[in-house]
């Protein structure tokens, strides 16, 4: 049909696949190519400084249309950065930049906390003998670098809780240990909460008299926070 | 659209903090929401989003539904669209004479469609089809261009034919006007007069810039509306009794900046509406 390849053809042009016939037609292309870079480099301000402190601007804008050219399918503007970062994920881009995808995914769940659905839980009286669960509206992640610090000369383990605080009105991030991830990945529901602890101080030949209190303690805390319900 | 009266204004989420139900601070007659930007919602605004959804009429215009794409509007898109549209009870939706995707792919941007009489067929085709959808009648909005495709009609010609042919309502905005005419050196005010203005159903108005990369007006929505957009909206409003409403899409000032500019549209509204009492 006429009509569709009329557009296609523009379309074409101002996505970067082909060359700009018209100077009109590359007003489309610099609206449409500045619009996805507001989203984009507003989404990953860390990694955008990265991509400038080493240089990359010109990596960057390639990598902008070739995501417009193949993958940005969402009608809705907020999910374009989750989009481009998997996008990035599945090419050769910014190869040079070893935590790409750590630091692309460490900024992309400030949006995924943020665009959570209210949680209506009611709290109730925190105890041992109850059944939680890690909701599923907070982020639990083990990175390879220090995302918190933006330290990127080295290598360093870090474990991630990121939540949204309802009384701060923010996304929290905070820095836990290995022992508290690896408990928080371990809660289930099917046992009430003392018998998850139990069983994950055996696995980690910790003593349950020993730390009972300190991880209790930790715990209440976490679920007035709604990390845990 | 007749039955919502009075002058609208753009909901951003800027305005938030400013409004305070127990203080009474300002409130528009009624407010237009875009909804690909209230279907998700961050958690910071979904309480203030009820309390201002339950207290006044909502009017919905859509940015990326592309009414004038190679594909059927997206049915997961319209499924989110209805449910806001009967969770609010907005009876009124708009969208605009273009495109914003191609082979599925998203733009993010409104796109010139080609001015023929396939295309006409095209957008009432998917009008249609969006409007049994939703069971609702819908608007179509005059868009800005800034490159045209190819042209078998003039673009009044086209609107007027399209609204014929789909049924839909017009929703008429003037700085788009004003942007074209600059743009493409014609009259703003003969080009309304060409324009079927029985199907008006309301109308925009909105701010631009001069763009100094791309030596053109481009409808950015993102500063106060100029001396001739006013204009042109006195000059609608002598000729057709509808509503009107201010766009803020970038640069959003303050609430009570915004209601500085609404005062003066409603000032506008109001002497129109006294001299056709009189």
């Amino acid at each position: 049909m006429k009509e569709h390849n009329l557009q296609k053809d523009f379309i074409e042009q101002i996505t970067g696949k082909k060359v700009v016939e018209k100077n009109s037609i590359g007003v489309y292309k610099y609206l449409v190519y500045n619009n996805f870079f507001d989203v984009i480099s507003g989404s990953y301000p860390l990694f955008y400084q990265m991509v400038q402190q080493n240089h990359l601007e010109n990596e960057f804008e390639l990598s902008i249309y070739e995501f417009i050219q193949t993958s940005a399918l969402s009608p809705f503007v907020w999910k374009v950065s989750n989009e481009y970062r998997k996008f990035i994920k599945s090419s050769l881009l910014f190869s040079s930049l070893e935590y790409r995808d750590e630091l692309l995914y460490f900024e992309y769940s400030e949006l995924y906390l943020f665009m959570q659905k209210k949680s209506k839980k009611q709290l109730e009286k925190f105890s041992l003998k109850n059944h939680y669960r890690l909701s599923n509206k907070v982020i639990l992640q083990k990175y390879k670098y220090n995302f918190l610090n933006m330290n990127l000369e080295e290598k360093q383990k870090t474990y991630i809780l990121g939540y949204y605080d309802y009384k701060l009105h923010e996304v929290v991030y905070r820095e836990i240990n290995i022992y508290m991830y690896k408990l928080l990945k371990s809660i289930t529901k099917t046992k009430i909460l003392k018998e998850n602890l139990k069983s994950f101080m055996k696995n980690n030949s910790l003593s349950y008299k020993q730390y009972k209190e300190e991880f209790s303690i930790a715990l209440a805390e976490l679920y007035r926070q709604k990390v845990m319900e | 659209m007749k039955n919502i009266s009075g002058c609208g204004l753009g909901l951003r989420r800027e305005f938030f903090d400013e409004i305070d139900f127990k203080k009474n601070s300002f409130l528009p007659d009624w407010w237009e929401i875009t909804p690909e930007n209230w279907i998700d919602i961050p958690i910071w605004y979904q309480e203030k989003f009820e309390q201002i959804a339950n207290s006044a009429s909502l009017v919905a215009h859509g940015v990326s539904l592309s009414l004038g794409a190679n594909t059927r509007p997206n049915k997961q898109y319209l499924k989110k669209l209805k449910n806001l549209l009967d969770r609010y009870d907005i009876k009124y939706y708009s969208e605009h004479i273009s495109y914003s995707s191609f082979d599925n792919l998203q733009l993010h941007e409104l796109l010139p469609v080609p001015l023929t009489y396939k295309m006409i067929d095209i957008l009432s085709d998917n009008i249609k089809y969006t409007e049994d959808f939703l069971g609702r009648n819908i608007s179509i909005e005059n868009a800005t261009y800034y490159h045209a495709l190819e042209s078998e009609l003039s673009e009044s010609d086209f609107i007027n034919e399209l609204l014929y042919k789909s049924g839909a309502k017009l929703l008429l905005d003037l700085n788009n006007v004003y942007v074209n005419s600059i743009n493409h050196r014609y009259n703003a005010k003969k080009f309304i007069k060409s324009l079927d203005l029985d199907k008006v159903s309301y109308i925009h108005i909105a701010g631009h810039y001069f763009d100094d990369n791309v030596q053109i007006l481009i409808d950015s929505h993102g500063t106060k509306v100029n001396c001739d957009t006013w204009e042109l909206l006195k000059y609608t409003l002598d000729k057709i009794d509808v509503s009107p409403m201010i766009e803020r899409d970038n640069n959003i000032p303050q609430l009570q900046v915004m209601e500085k500019e609404y005062k003066k549209m409603k000032k506008i509204y109001n002497k129109r509406k006294s001299c056709e009492r009189a």
